[in-house]
């Protein structure tokens, strides 16, 4: 076989590959964790460096100049497309046993292959954006953005993963808590501590859903689950329903509404004439089951669970600078930023035995991430002046 | 509710677009005619648009929520996407296939409706909704016009034994403004992924694969940049690009790692 570049972009796949197997098989995955600061940044400048010195010194050396041709920016591209098509048709179970796990290939992000690749785009990528940089004209600018704006996003976000931290802190309210749990369940001490002065949760209303004999819920084009409202009249599945009253907080006990206070979930009981005979449903929850209607031999008639329209914690933050009055909000979509570390509203829950809300928090500390912006700033404005490239004329043709 | 007046407005966008496509293929050279075959298809755009607003109204939200509100959206992109490039390129089977590929996401939203609610769970409840959502639909519709367009140049290959090279282009100047809102789309996606789960990249299955697609695309630019003369391999995997893209965006969950996926609403 004549190694040209054609027959090289095809091996040089097949040899990442065979090479990340190997390691795979030998060491176990990737170890990510050896790249933390100062390493990965100097691992990143190196990188950049030999890529502007190559360029310089020995752009003329073939290695240099298949690196910085299409042929590597398709192989290395393939290479990639390869490792991200295991990810979309295999489940990621992590570690596993058998052949896939064994080569990487059921947690690929943590594998040889996946590290490898990366390197194989940073460097094919970093050597065709060095080569296209000059002249300086416009177009060349915008493949520079482009180019370079990936590179970062690569490079910062792959290696910066190593020092990222990213926990789960639980809260109930009026507790203070300083430490959280990271994926793997081990026990993390932020340098900050959250009490939960307050948890604020608003639901939509409760709807009439329709359930099959199957458990599903009927087909959208049979009924669709309708907002109960007092007073109001319906029609469902041929049946005149009536809503008379519609009570929050509310049990049917012993064929009687009882109002009651400090449950842990939201429950709602409503009073309904269906044609004709009074009926009451409840919504059913982890602590009380529901009270449902037989409309017939296939359909039932339920209370929907509420759904959350908003759920947002108010805290006092004590971090090592000290202890403040100030109260923080932090909502989904409304992160609280305290040093390195960004806390995020994720869920909430109830337990039986506790009257308030427990609030869950996402705190992940990411000191990369503005280095990762930037590179998604300078792709954005490479993407606009993409939308706008001058069009194949037909002199071209 | 306004759901159910889908099916007229089906009937009149199809009425609409159908009228056009006859009007096109009548070899009369009349003016009227001819404005008719321009004016008749944004009709049916701007009547599915009013039904979109009716809704967005009814819904008190954007419609962007469900599977059966994206392909709307889709389908009126798509319709006045190849309304726009017949408009300058006066190519009759794209009008056609234009008006095809728009009624059957319409029809399909007729057949298979989903639940209709007003609730917008907090996380879809931020200002990048919108225009992700947006773009991204934006985006399919001018890879799908770029899907169509080579379609139509493989065919013309296969009938006049060359390739058709108008076509490819064609195509070409279809896929990097669609790409470039494919990679704006992307973008924004992870920086509002950051802002809501602290990630902004996180490998859900939906993100896997719009990494795919973004990779298909990208392939296929790189190999018209670098190698102009490998054009029935462009026109194979410019097919190829938009299998991935429809699985991307409806067939996801069919795989064994699309059904724990964060982006099923509704």
């Amino acid at each position: 076989m004549r190694l040209n570049n054609r027959n090289i972009a095809l091996l040089i796949p097949l040899i990442i590959i065979s090479i990340a197997i190997c390691m795979q098989l030998w060491v176990g995955k990737f170890p990510l964790q050896l790249f933390k600061f100062p390493v990965n940044l100097i691992v990143i400048i190196q990188l950049f460096l030999i890529i502007i010195a190559s360029r310089i010194f020995i752009k003329k050396n073939k290695i240099i100049q298949f690196l910085s041709s299409g042929y590597a920016a398709l192989s290395s591209l393939i290479l990639f497309a390869f490792v991200v098509i295991n990810m979309a048709v295999s489940p990621q179970a992590g570690h596993s046993d058998n052949i896939f796990g064994k080569i990487g290939f059921s947690d690929i992000t943590q594998s040889w292959t996946y590290a490898l690749t990366v390197l194989y785009l940073l460097l094919s990528l970093g050597l065709v954006t060095i080569k296209r940089l000059l002249p300086l004209k416009a177009k060349n600018l915008f493949f520079f953005l482009n180019h370079f704006g990936l590179w970062i996003i690569l490079a910062f976000g792959n290696l910066g993963q190593a020092d990222k931290i990213s926990i789960l802190i639980t809260v109930p309210e009026t507790e203070t808590i300083w430490y959280g749990y990271d994926k793997k369940n081990n026990y993390v001490e932020p340098n900050f501590a959250i009490e939960l002065t307050k948890f604020t949760i608003e639901f939509y209303p409760p709807k009439l859903g329709v359930f099959e004999n199957n458990g599903k819920l009927s087909d959208p084009k049979t009924y669709q689950p309708q907002e109960i409202i007092s007073h109001q009249s319906l029609n469902i599945l041929n049946n005149d329903v009536y809503v008379i009253n519609l009570i929050e907080n509310a049990l049917v006990i012993n064929d009687s509404i009882r109002r009651v206070t400090g449950l842990p979930e939201k429950t709602y009981v409503a009073v309904l004439k269906i044609n004709n005979d009074t009926v009451y449903l409840q919504n059913g929850t982890e602590f009380s089951p529901p009270v449902i209607y037989e409309i017939d031999q296939n359909y039932k008639l339920v209370i929907l669970n509420p759904e959350p329209k908003y759920f947002g914690s108010e805290i006092k933050l004590y971090t090592k600078s000290g202890i403040t009055n100030e109260i923080h909000k932090i909502e989904v979509n409304k992160p609280l930023k305290t040093g390195n570390w960004r806390v995020y509203q994720t869920s909430y829950f109830k337990i039986p035995e506790f009257k308030g809300y427990v609030s869950v928090f996402t705190a992940v500390f990411d000191p990369w991430l503005n280095a990762t912006y930037c590179g998604i700033a300078l792709m954005f404005i490479g993407a606009i002046s993409l939308i706008f490239k001058r069009k194949i004329s037909k002199k071209e043709e | 509710m306004i759901w159910k007046l889908l099916h007229i407005v089906f009937i009149l966008f199809v009425f609409f677009w159908l009228t056009g496509s006859i009007l096109l293929f009548l070899k009369r050279d009349n003016r009227i005619l001819k404005k008719l075959v321009v004016f008749l298809p944004l009709t049916a755009n701007v009547l599915l648009m009013i039904f979109i607003g009716l809704l967005w109204s009814e819904l008190e939200r954007p419609p962007l929520k469900t599977m059966a509100e994206t392909r709307l959206w889709y389908s009126v992109f798509v319709s006045l996407i190849t309304w726009v490039v017949f408009l300058q390129t006066k190519s009759k089977a794209l009008y056609l296939l234009g008006f095809i590929m728009s009624s059957v996401f319409l029809l399909v939203d007729i057949l298979n409706p989903e639940y209709q609610t007003k609730n917008l769970m907090p996380a879809l409840q931020s200002p990048w909704f919108i225009p992700h959502v947006v773009i991204y639909m934006i985006s399919y519709a001018v890879l799908a016009a770029a899907c169509l367009t080579v379609m139509i140049g493989f065919a013309n290959t296969i009938k006049r034994k060359s390739i058709d090279t108008q076509s490819i282009n064609l195509s070409m100047n279809l896929v990097y403004p669609g790409f470039a809102l494919l990679s704006l789309g992307m973008m924004m996606g992870a920086v509002w992924a950051k802002i809501a789960w602290g990630d902004y990249w996180s490998w859900d299955p939906k993100e896997t694969w719009a990494l795919l697609t973004w990779i298909f695309y990208l392939i296929c630019i790189h190999l018209h940049h670098s190698f102009p003369k490998k054009q029935k391999l462009l026109m194979l995997l410019l097919g190829l690009s938009f299998i991935v893209l429809i699985i991307t965006w409806l067939g996801i969950r069919y795989f064994p790692t699309g059904l724990n996926s964060i982006h099923v609403y509704g």
